[in-house]
Parts: C-alpha cells; sequence; structure tokens
C-alpha cells in the first residue's frame, strides 16, 4: 500500500467520522482546516485509523502529528513493516 | 497553624501529584456538585483520579493534565493550592486536540463512546483557546487554606513568572463557568474582563455541568503591576 492509498481510505474515514461527505483531505491539511475536527472527534478519528488499518500507535506518535501527512507516514510505516 | 503565614510558590512535582489530582478534580466541578467526567463520559471519580495519574504521570506539556506547568501556593511549606498555565498552540498541535489525544489514549473507548452523545450540547459552551495566549486553567485552593486571597496571589505570580520567561507574551485568558461567581469576582479584581460568552439555551446542560454559560475573560501582560 502507497502513501496515496493511504490517504485515499484516511479520506473515507474521516467523511464517515467528521460527517462531511465533501471533505477532501490533502497530506498538508491539519485540523485547523476542518470545522469538524476537535478534541472528541479527534478521539474517534484515531481509533477508527487504527481499526481500518489494523494498526496500534503510539502516545507520542499520535502527539507528533502536526497534519494528516505525518500520519499516513507512521500508518505507512507500520502497514509495510507488519 | 502559626500566627506568622510563609506563603511561597513553586513548580509541581510528582510529589504534588495528590493536590494536583484534587485540584483537577475540583476545578471541573466549579464548585458544584457535577462532575463532567462522570455525567458525561460515565466515569466515577475515584476511577478518574486513578486515570489521570497515569496521564499527568506522562507529563506532557501544552495542557492541563501535565504536572511541570502547574505552579503550586505555599503556606508555611504546605502545598494549599494550584494552577496550571501554558502558552496555547506553543507545541505540534493545540491543547484540546492533546488532550484529546490523551483521552482516546488512556480512557475506556465507552466512556468516548457515550460523551459523543452529548457532544451537541458541549459544543454550544465550547469556547475556543487563542494561539499565543497565556491559558490558565484548573485553579484550587484547598478549603482549610480559603478566604486568605491565596488565588488571586496566585495568579499574579503566574503572569509575573511567565512573562519573566517569555516577554512577547500579550495576553492571558481563561475559561470559566458563569455559574462560579467567587472565581468571577476574583478574576475581575486582578484585572481580567469578560471577552467572550457561550449560552446553552438546552436545559439538559443542567445535568451535565454547574452552568448554561461559560466566559472567556482576558487580561493584557503588559500592565503586571496595575
Amino acid at each position: 500500500m502507497n502513501h496515496i492509498e493511504i490517504l485515499n481510505q484516511i479520506n473515507t474515514i474521516f467523511r464517515r467520522v467528521f460527517e462531511n461527505d465533501s471533505l477532501h483531505i490533502q497530506m498538508e491539511t491539519s485540523a485547523d482546516d476542518v470545522d469538524e475536527w476537535d478534541s472528541l472527534n479527534h478521539t474517534v478519528m484515531i481509533v477508527e485509523v487504527e481499526k481500518h488499518f489494523n494498526i496500534k500507535f503510539k502516545l507520542k506518535e499520535v502527539l507528533s502529528f502536526q497534519n494528516v501527512g505525518d500520519m499516513v507516514n507512521i500508518i505507512h510505516s507500520k502497514v509495510t513493516s507488519a | 497553624m502559626s500566627d506568622v503565614e510563609k506563603i511561597s510558590f513553586r513548580q509541581a512535582t510528582e510529589k504534588d501529584i495528590d493536590i494536583l489530582l484534587s485540584t483537577i478534580i475540583e476545578a471541573d466541578k466549579s464548585g458544584s456538585g457535577l462532575f463532567s467526567f462522570d455525567t458525561c463520559f460515565g466515569i466515577s471519580e475515584d476511577r478518574f483520579r486513578e486515570i489521570l495519574k497515569e496521564i499527568l504521570l506522562e507529563d506532557i506539556g501544552g495542557q492541563e493534565w501535565n504536572i511541570s506547568d502547574f505552579i503550586l501556593v505555599t503556606v508555611n511549606e504546605i502545598p494549599a493550592g494550584a494552577f496550571c498555565s501554558w502558552i496555547e498552540g506553543s507545541g505540534n498541535q493545540s491543547s484540546s486536540m492533546i488532550r484529546g489525544t490523551l483521552m482516546q489514549h488512556f480512557f475506556p473507548q465507552e466512556a468516548l463512546q457515550q460523551a459523543k452523545k452529548y457532544k451537541h450540547l458541549l459544543d454550544e459552551l465550547s469556547i475556543e483557546k487563542v494561539p499565543g495566549h497565556l491559558i490558565l486553567e484548573s485553579g484550587y485552593i484547598t478549603p482549610e487554606f480559603r478566604s486568605r486571597g491565596l488565588l488571586g496571589k496566585l495568579i499574579v505570580e503566574i503572569l509575573r513568572i511567565r512573562k519573566a520567561q517569555h516577554p512577547d507574551l500579550k495576553i492571558c485568558s481563561i475559561n470559566v463557568l458563569k455559574s462560579n461567581s467567587q472565581a468571577l469576582r476574583i478574576y475581575e479584581k486582578i484585572g481580567f474582563i469578560t471577552e467572550v460568552e457561550r449560552t446553552c439555551e438546552n436545559p439538559e446542560i443542567l445535568k451535565l455541568i454547574a452552568s448554561k454559560s461559560r466566559v472567556q475573560m482576558r487580561r493584557s501582560l503588559d500592565n503586571l503591576n496595575q
């Protein structure tokens, strides 16, 4: 699975969690760019991403996310090393 | 208690964890019997205390659930109260996002699902913290040390410390429930002015927290001697 495929799958998760079918995220997208991306939705989104990719983020990994690209990179490293 | 009281201030350490746990829990109650992590998340106070202890020991800055950002006021070396402060957005993420991550990591999943049911109500009272502001949150003085002006003295000391550490800081802000009239009076007395107010008209909100209104008060840090 490459970075673009991961991004597309995350986009589907984001649309469901943030209840916004028109959402179109990029690698540079951050919480500041998505109105619905608040702390509680953030927790749900992380859980859904972990379930979907069958991975578990470390606390320090989630706290290091500055944008979607950071998440994609960590997911990529986890799914390719599994 | 001796007649001469020595009031001091210091940064919290792991040894102070019990008073920090009480500070965060009692600040959440805002003088009421309602504990929002029970009413919104279904987590009892005792269980929350256990979870919060784990979180505090991670000591992740930039939000109110960490040890190092708390300043304690002591009377004759005895911890009498504490207040947390940080510069909003000074790290990678906003304080609400960091706290969300901590909740996701440490709270039971069913608690997060329960809280989602009340999100629409809580959102109505949400006031965003402004990046670059010095944020004050979770302040508390233990009952035996009240009525001595310690909360106000603690805040003034924190403003002085943070301004000395970060001379470019311009504004301090604090979110407080409007029902907490005692705290509001203290903040006004030391120069805070209400700048933002949110109200939730749905009476259900009063089953979750003690007030239907929340305000954000701000104070300039350019005039600390006034």
